[in-house]
C-alpha cells in the first residue's frame, strides 16, 4: 500500500527534479555501496583503522551534502522526499557508528553495520529506480 | 650497444612517465560507471599519444631543438606568447594536482591528513630535482615506476572477461541519460592521455639525453613500446575498477573510494599497493610536469637550460621549477580535493590540445629543419585528423565538465 501510495506521489514529480532526485540518489547509493566494502574490508583486514575513519567521514560528508540537495527540491512529493532523506540519514548514522566500531576494534558490531548498509543499499536502489521511471 | 640499452630504458620511462593522476582517476571512473564501454578511449588516445610523442622525438632528435624553442623562432615571441601562459596555466594545475595525489598517497600510508603532506611533498620533488641529473630523475622515476603494474596483475588476477574487454575497445554509444557522464569522461581520459606536458619533455629530455638523427628509430621504439606499455597500466586500473566498482554501484567520485580498487585482487597488499602506485606514479609526474615547465618557460625567453647542469648554471631554469612547486605545495596544503582537481585539469587539457597539436603539424612539414625526416602523406593525413579532434575536443571539453563532471 506504502510503494503504491509513493508511486502515485512520485507522478507528480517534475521531470527536472525527478531527474535531480534520480542523480543524488545514485550519489548516496553509491557511497552506501561504498561504506558496505569499506567495513567488509575492515572485516578482512585489507584497510587500516585510519583509512576507515577518514573514508567514513569523508561518505557522511557526501551524504549530508545529498541529503540538503534532496531537501531543497520544492517539485519533488514528500513521501518521496521523506523515504529518501531517511535513507540517508540512516546511511549517515551507520558511516559513524561504523568507524566508532573500526576504532574500538568491535568487529561485531561492525559486522551489523554491514549487514544494515546491505539492506539500507537495496532500498535506495529500488527507491533510485522509482525515482528513474519517472523521467 | 648503447642505443639498444636507451631504448629499453626508455620504455621503462615511459612506462613511469606515462601513468599519473589524471590516467589513474579517469580509467577508474570509467570502469566504475561504464564497465568496459570506454575502453576504446583509451585506445584512441593512446595511439594519438604515440603518434605525437615520436613526433616531439623525432623533430627535437633531427633539429636539436626542443617544439616550444623552434615555435618561437619560426611565428615569433608575440604569437607564441598567449598559447605560452595557456599552457603555463595548465602545467601549473598539472603540478597541484600531482602533488595532490603524492600527499594523499601519503594520507592513505600514514593516516595523517593530506593537507600536511603537500608542502613536504612538493619540497621532496625539489630534492630530487635540485640534487639529481636528467639521468638520475628519469631512471628512478621509471624503476619505482614499475609499482604500477599491479594494476595490470590485479586485472590478471580477477579474470577480466576477455570477450567484454574486446567489446570495449569498439567504441559504443551510451544510454541517453548517461550520455553527459559518458562524454565527459571520455574526453577526460584523452585529456589525462594527452596531456601537452608530455611532449614538451620528451622532447627536450631528448636533448638532454644528446639525441641526434641515428636515434631516430630509437626514438620510435621509445614512443611506440613505452606509451602501450604505459597505456597497459591505465587499462589494468580501468578493468580493475569496472571488476570491483561497477557490480556494487560504486562511482568513483573520490581517492577514498578508488583506494579499494586492489583490495580483492591482493587481499593482504592491495591497499599498501594502490597507496605506493599513486605516490609513486604522482612522484614520476610532478618531476616531468614541473622540468617541463622549467623548459618551456627557459625555451621561450631563450634562457640557458639544462637538468644535467648544476642549478647554479641554468639559475633562471631551477628559479621556475622551484616557484612552480612552491606554489603547487600551497595550493594543495589549502585542502582542494585532489581528485576535483584533477578532473578540471584533464578537462583544461583536453581544451587546450590545439595549441599542442596544431605547431606539431607546421613545424613537422618544415623540411629546411627536418630534411628527409619531415612528414609524409600519411603522418600529415594522421596530423590533420588529430587537429580536428583535438578541435573538436576544446569546443565540448569545458560545457562537458559542467554538465557531466
Amino acid at each position: 500500500m506504502s510503494s503504491l501510495l509513493l508511486a502515485v506521489a512520485v507522478a507528480h514529480c517534475s521531470g527536472n527534479d525527478a531527474k535531480e532526485v534520480t542523480a543524488q540518489l545514485e550519489t548516496v547509493s553509491s557511497w552506501t555501496a561504498t561504506l558496505q566494502l569499506i567495513a567488509e574490508s575492515w572485516l578482512d583486514n585489507r584497510v587500516p583503522v585510519s583509512f576507515v575513519s577518514r573514508s567514513t567521514d569523508e561518505a557522511a560528508r557526501r551524504l549530508k551534502t545529498a541529503e540538503q540537495a534532496l531537501e531543497k527540491l520544492e517539485g519533488v512529493p514528500r513521501a518521496l522526499q521523506t523515504e529518501a532523506r531517511l535513507g540517508v540519514r540512516h546511511a549517515r548514522e551507520a558511516a559513524r557508528a561504523l568507524s566508532i566500531a573500526a576504532a574500538a576494534r568491535d568487529t561485531l558490531q561492525a559486522r551489523a553495520y554491514a549487514h544494515q548498509l546491505d539492506i539500507l543499499g537495496a532500498r535506495m536502489e529500488a527507491l533510485k529506480k522509482r525515482a528513474q521511471a519517472l523521467q | 650497444m648503447k642505443k639498444i640499452l636507451q631504448l629499453a630504458l626508455g620504455i621503462l620511462t615511459s612506462v613511469g612517465g606515462f601513468f599519473d593522476i589524471g590516467n589513474l582517476v579517469t580509467a577508474m571512473q570509467a570502469g566504475a560507471s561504464f564497465r568496459f564501454q570506454l575502453l576504446w578511449t583509451l585506445l584512441l588516445g593512446t595511439v594519438i599519444c604515440i603518434f605525437l610523442v615520436e613526433l616531439s622525438g623525432r623533430f627535437a632528435a633531427v633539429s636539436q631543438k626542443a617544439i616550444p624553442e623552434a615555435v618561437r623562432e619560426h611565428f615569433g615571441f608575440k604569437v607564441w606568447i598567449v598559447p605560452f601562459l595557456v599552457l603555463v596555466l595548465v602545467h601549473m594545475m598539472t603540478i597541484a594536482a600531482e602533488i595532490g595525489g603524492i600527499a594523499f598517497a601519503a594520507q592513505l600510508l600514514t593516516g595523517i591528513d593530506f593537507r600536511l603532506w603537500a608542502i613536504p611533498a612538493a619540497i621532496m620533488v625539489w630534492l630530487l630535482l635540485w640534487r639529481a641529473t636528467f639521468s638520475g630523475v628519469e631512471y628512478s622515476a621509471a624503476i619505482l615506476g614499475m609499482i604500477t603494474l599491479c594494476f595490470v596483475f590485479g586485472a590478471l588476477r580477477q579474470h577480466a572477461p576477455m570477450n567484454e574487454l574486446l567489446a570495449g575497445a569498439q567504441p559504443t554509444l551510451p544510454h541517453k541519460d548517461e550520455a553527459a557522464q559518458y562524454w565527459f569522461i571520455a574526453v577526460s581520459i584523452i585529456g589525462a592521455l594527452i596531456a601537452p606536458y608530455l611532449f614538451y619533455f620528451y622532447s627536450s629530455g631528448a636533448i638532454e639525453d644528446r639525441w641526434d638523427e641515428t636515434y631516430v628509430w630509437v626514438n620510435r621504439g621509445v614512443s611506440f613500446a613505452g606509451m602501450s606499455f604505459g597505456a597497459l597500466i591505465s587499462i589494468g586500473a580501468l578493468v580493475v575498477a569496472a571488476l570491483v566498482f561497477e557490480p556494487r554501484g560504486i562511482r568513483v567520485d573520490s581517492i577514498n573510494q578508488a583506494a579499494l580498487s586492489l583490495t580483492e585482487a591482493f587481499p593482504f597488499w592491495g591497499y599498501a599497493l594502490f597507496a605506493l602506485s599513486l605516490g609513486v606514479a604522482c612522484v614520476g609526474a610532478t618531476v616531468e610536469v614541473t622540468l617541463s615547465l622549467a623548459y618551456l618557460t627557459a625555451q621561450t625567453f631563450g634562457w640557458r637550460w639544462r637538468e644535467n647542469e648544476a642549478p647554479y648554471a641554468n639559475s633562471r631554469f631551477a628559479a621556475v621549477y622551484t616557484g612552480a612547486l612552491l606554489i603547487g605545495g600551497i595550493v594543495m596544503s589549502s585542502g582542494i580535493d585532489p581528485l576535483k582537481l584533477t578532473l578540471i585539469t584533464v578537462a583544461t587539457n583536453a581544451a587546450v590540445l590545439p595549441i599542442v597539436s596544431i605547431p606539431f603539424l607546421l613545424m613537422m612539414n618544415d623540411r629546411r629543419i627536418l630534411r628527409q625526416h619531415a612528414n609524409g602523406i600519411f603522418s600529415n593525413t594522421f596530423m590533420v585528423v588529430i587537429v580536428l579532434l583535438t578541435l573538436l575536443l576544446a569546443v565540448v571539453s569545458i560545457p562537458l565538465l559542467v554538465l557531466g563532471g
